[in-house]
């Protein structure tokens, strides 16, 4: 790593120069070569419905090459690297799985998943050209001198006074700030009917609908642990081989979303940074031991107890980066609290299932108000759901009718915890 | 890789310079030439987008007949039979003026001229006058100061007030913003006068959005305050300024109020502004070439210059009427606008008797000869020129039609036969500015792809398919070998000893006797040797005030039905219809659209990606409309350039009508309505 490198290389903008004509962008395009749909490099602006109260201004943005680059942290299939004489980030897309984790890492919005070809590709800073002593494309080719690219000392304190977003990792980008933060003086007369906000609708980079078998594979391994711990108390025997095909089905699930399938085994190799990899790891690790329970010989059930829980612990981390806004990184739909609550549920143990289940509502409720996001009919029905369970086991309803109302509530959650995970986009920062 | 000095030859302010690089004859690379003080940091989008555009799959590569209504691929051999064989055919029946020659400003350089010279040779044609652009201003200029021309381009740092008058930079001259923000940095203030919230007027500290077409008046309320506040640089006008006192006099009625209300801005701005133009020095005023092309543009123009002439901002360092600098246009015998003016003694040769303007209307017209053929190059009439349904009717009307094209535009769509056209690339040539102060070389830095020959070679070859000579072709048109190109060249340089064709290889000149600070020598071409503020001239040739008055726009006299004003400027993506079919230019724009008010649009329930109807008496568009918070209420805009292809070419709904001066087109001025499309 060259954090400790005090000369650097790095992109200046000056938002004073920039009107946002695109320059940038076709020079990349020109250099290496055309992107469609997506680009590497993208000018984002401010008011996006042009408000005449408003100030207008732009910002161009490829990669950032950071010095504690997440993309490079936490891709699971080591297909980031840092060139050592440039200072660039390369992603190498012979090693990436289009997993497109590193696109919830990044809060730039480098990383760019090619649909086509199932892969991320990048901003490489041009390090063909800075081996050759000249400046990337889109610095060298800005025709007013807005953005320009240079070798200078620059500190992590400067590096974080210009991120576009709040947050420390180094990121080699120097910003002139406006002179002017102000819109020019106009007559508000002519636009009194215009409302001084317009709220902006999102673009939420991750959704349940998009990320469905992830919704579904979290949900089952959840259920699945919790039926690995009290399998031997329930009413109804679970065999061991039903136990591994809800395994080896939410298996199949996970990988779905994956760009290029043939390279999943790629994803544990970044088990020293990545909780993507270590979360597949243990996913691996207990199917294999449900498996060898089922054919082999008998595992202890204290082993596979562990084992599904380090595997849940490591799912709700690898969702911590994708809680850049939340008020605290924990969730009442954390894989965790739902598999504690099945297995109270199951095992029938109701004052601790309400317990949790209190608790939880608690924690959702905290998080709606801090956060004022998602869609209220969705927590209304969260809360419902989940209230209904805790008066459904006190009362001791039907088990198969609660079991439904617990299920079709854990999946309401699940759903709204994926429509409320929020990576901040430069875009999205600026309006 | 080949590296070589060129320039951008596109009718555009920057003109830029940049370095191209070639290898296996495909243009790989684009960088910039830093010689070139005015656009030392490089092309925008469009100049980067030249790697695709000389090798785009779209590009026409060989002749193409038009077969059943669809275009076959022909050899030159038949092509150019049959053209030569229509040409004998129309001169014999009809005379040489059945056949109109129509170029534009596709492509600029001194090469062009072999085009008429060809034209000439064969016996004559009818051609056009007037021009699409900027005649109207430079004739306000001419009458005005007595010749266009401005401060060289970077000087513009040094002005403490700019005022953006209906200009865009941004979008259409993007390096002139480096000189504004270098101004800016430096504590000048930036006022820009448009109906839009431009990417121009972001930064600024003002922005007037006056009714379109009214800028006339919001000067002349401006010159009357200055006049009433005792704010007047009078050593100034006493010596070198003619007819104050009329000009005065003609501004003895007009309140500020009445102003106020024509213009749409309230007076509390009108005064702010006059303040700050009265009392910061020096200032420049930098108009487009929008407000001329209203019925009333000249005079807008003249209006305008009052400001700069009252407060003695001319012949300074930052101060200057930032309108155009024909200084690098040392070649043309006649210059501009004049040269775009009817002949008074026609030669007989040459019949000029359609106005641009008024294209398509004139073609059908005009009698012994009716027009016949048509021959367009560099051009793209049926979607730039106003009034589109009458050129398209009126290029049907004819026999015969040939376009030199490099791509299918709506234009070579109406071809009989369509002939492949150079790019700037593919041959050597020298072109000048209306921007920057340089004379440039652009070199053949390839050979032509496919079966794509230069007008030179095309016009060569077909006068020996008419029976000419070598030798007689050789009196009007060079052989289109490298030595003879490069020979004809250095023959036109003959008379400017500071410049040769190896120092313009080396990179951009300087144009020889460039004044630097416009008009520092306090001369001024004008009859009467003084700034004319009035103009007898300008009463007799175009019949307005000898004094910058304010008229209604026509359209608006008119009182139609139609209360919507339509804008079609110019945006970055495009040089008029040029560039825009390009999948790099494409990543940068959207999809056709036209521009509403939040007003407009909430008045009748549209939304972001409706589909609007703008309609006129003249045509109909259905678009995507894009909701502006910014735009002033009243206005839609659509930008120029458009392809009906693309449906949406603004010029379905412009009226073919010419200026007040110059002979310009007043497309500009442009009433329609509006209504929302029912699913």
């Amino acid at each position: 790593m060259s954090t400790e490198l005090s000369v650097k290389n790095i992109f200046v903008f000056d938002a004073n120069k920039c009107v946002g004509c695109g320059a940038c962008v076709v020079a990349c395009m020109n250099e290496n070569g055309f992107q469609s749909p997506v680009r590497w490099r993208n000018i984002h602006h401010s008011n996006d419905a042009h408000l005449p109260t408003l100030p207008l201004f732009y910002l161009s943005l490829a990669c950032n090459h950071c010095d504690d680059a997440p993309c490079m942290n936490n891709c699971p299939a080591l297909a980031y690297s840092r060139d050592e004489s440039s200072g660039a980030i390369i992603h190498d897309a012979e090693k990436c799985i289009g997993c497109k984790y590193c696109t919830w890492a990044c809060p730039y919005d480098a990383p760019k998943y090619n649909d086509s070809k199932g892969v991320i590709e990048k901003c490489t800073f041009c390090n063909q050209r800075i081996a050759e002593n000249e400046k990337p494309a889109c610095a060298q080719l800005c025709p007013v001198g807005a953005l320009d690219f240079e070798n200078i000392e620059f500190s992590a304190e400067e590096s974080l006074k210009s991120s576009p977003v709040d947050v420390a990792i180094g990121a080699h980008f120097k910003r002139i700030e406006l002179r002017s933060a102000n819109g020019p003086e106009i007559d508000e007369s002519l636009f009194e009917d215009v409302p001084k906000n317009i709220p902006v609708t999102k673009k939420q980079k991750i959704n349940a609908a998009k990320e469905w078998p992830l919704v579904v594979f979290s949900l089952l391994i959840s259920g699945l642990v919790a039926l690995v711990s009290v399998q031997n108390e329930l009413a109804v025997s679970v065999s061991k081989i039903s136990l591994l095909a809800l395994g080896i089905i939410a298996g199949v699930l996970s990988t779905l979303h994956l760009g290029k399938k043939q390279g999943a085994w790629r994803s544990v190799l970044n088990l020293k940074n990545s909780w993507l990899s270590r979360e597949i790891m243990a996913f691996t690790v207990f199917i294999s031991l449900l498996a060898i329970d089922s054919f082999v010989y008998p595992v202890k059930p204290v082993i596979l107890i562990t084992v599904g829980f380090v595997l849940l612990l490591s799912v709700d981390r690898l969702y911590e980066i994708a809680m850049w806004k939340w008020p605290f990184k924990f969730s009442s739909e954390q894989t965790v609290l739902i598999a504690l609550s099945a297995i109270f549920l199951l095992s029938n143990y109701v004052i601790l299932f309400a317990i949790i289940a209190l608790i939880r509502i608690c924690l959702f409720v905290l998080q709606i108000i801090l956060k004022k996001q998602g869609i209220m009919v969705i927590h209304v029905l969260r809360i419902m759901f989940l209230t209904t369970a805790i008066f459904g086991a006190y009362f001791s309803l039907n088990f198969h009718i609660l079991l439904q109302v617990f299920v079709v509530g854990e999946l309401l959650g699940r759903i709204d915890f994926y429509n409320n995970l929020d990576v901040p986009t430069p875009t999205s920062e600026l309006n | 890789m080949k590296i070589y000095n060129t320039a951008c030859p596109r009718n555009c302010y920057s003109t830029c310079s940049f370095k191209v690089g070639v290898e296996d004859n495909k243009v790989l690379s684009i960088e910039p030439q830093p010689l070139n003080k005015a656009t030392p940091k490089g092309v925008c989008l469009k100049g980067l987008s030249y790697v695709e555009r000389t090798h785009s799959k779209d590009r026409i590569l060989y002749p193409l007949k038009k077969v059943n209504g669809v275009f076959k691929q022909i050899s030159w051999e038949d092509a150019l039979n049959e053209i030569a064989s229509k040409i004998t055919n129309f001169k014999k029946d009809y005379g040489n003026h059945s056949i109109l020659f129509y170029a534009a400003s596709g492509s600029s350089g001194l090469l062009n001229e072999v085009s008429s010279n060809f034209w000439r040779m064969i016996g004559g044609a009818t051609t056009v006058y007037g021009n699409l652009c900027w005649p109207a201003g430079l004739e306000a200029v001419r009458l005005t100061l007595g010749d266009t021309k401005h401060n060289i381009a970077w000087d513009l740092e040094n002005a403490k007030l700019i005022i953006l008058w209906g200009k865009n930079p941004a979008e259409t001259n993007i390096q002139q913003m480096i000189p504004i923000e270098k101004a800016q940095a430096k504590g000048a203030k930036l006022v820009v006068i448009d109906p839009r919230r431009t990417a121009s007027a972001e930064r600024a500290d003002l922005l007037l959005q006056a009714i379109p077409g009214t800028d006339a008046i919001l000067a002349l309320a401006i010159a009357k305050l200055l006049i009433d506040n005792q704010q007047v640089n009078h050593s100034f006008v006493k010596e070198h300024v003619l007819g104050f006192d009329e000009f005065k006099h003609s501004l003895s009625d007009l309140s500020l109020e009445f102003a106020s209300q024509e213009c749409g801005i309230p007076v509390y701005l009108i005064e702010k502004l006059a303040h700050w133009i009265a009392t910061i020095r020096p200032m420049t005023i930098v108009p487009g070439y929008g407000m001329q092309r209203f019925s009333n543009g000249g005079q807008t123009i003249r209006c305008l210059l009052t400001l700069q002439i009252l407060t003695g901002n001319i012949g300074k360092s930052g101060a200057t009427f930032h309108y155009a600098d024909i200084q690098g246009d040392i070649f043309s015998s006649v210059k501009e606008p004049m040269s775009y003016f009817p002949p008074d003694k026609p030669t007989g040769v040459f019949r000029r008797e359609i106005s641009t303007a008024r294209l398509g209307e004139d073609m059908m017209k005009l009698v012994q000869p009716e027009l016949k053929m048509v021959w367009v190059e560099r051009g793209n009439p049926i979607t730039q020129n106003p009034d589109s349904a009458k050129v398209k009717e009126a290029f049907r009307k004819l026999e015969f039609r040939v376009v030199v094209e490099q791509f299918l535009t709506d234009t070579a769509l109406e071809a009989d036969i369509v002939l492949p056209a150079k790019s700037m690339f593919d041959q050597s040539d020298i072109i000048s500015s209306y921007w920057n102060p340089y004379i440039q070389f652009k070199p053949k830095v390839m050979d032509a792809p496919g079966e794509v020959k230069p007008e030179t070679e095309i016009y060569y070859l077909l006068a020996q398919k008419l029976g000419f000579d070598v030798a007689e072709i050789e009196k009007y048109i060079p052989k289109s070998d490298d030595e003879s190109i490069r020979n004809w060249l250095t023959e036109k340089l003959k008379p400017f000893p500071e410049i040769s064709l190896e120092q313009l290889e080396q990179g951009p000149c300087l144009a020889p006797g460039l004044q630097e600070i416009a008009f520092d020598d306090f001369k001024f071409n004008t009859p009467s040797g003084k700034i004319e503020l009035y103009s007898e001239y300008a009463k007799e040739k175009w019949d307005v005030s000898a004094v910058p008055s304010y008229e209604k726009t026509l359209e608006n006299k008119q009182h139609s039905n139609h209360k919507i004003q339509l804008l079609s400027p110019n945006t970055k993506n495009r040089i008029h219809s040029q560039f825009g079919n390009l999948d790099l230019i494409k990543t940068q724009a959207d999809d056709p659209f036209v521009l509403i008010s939040y007003r407009d649009a909430k008045n009748m329930g549209l939304r972001n990606g409706d589909i609007l109807r703008v309609f006129n008496d003249r045509g109909e568009l259905k678009i995507k409309a894009k909701i502006d918070a910014s735009l002033r209420p009243g206005c839609v805009s659509i930008c120029n350039g458009y392809w009906h292809q693309e449906g949406a070419c603004p010029n379905t709904l412009s009226k073919g009508r010419e200026t007040d001066m110059g002979y310009g087109a007043a497309f500009h001025d442009c009433m329609v309505s509006i209504g929302r499309i029912e699913n």
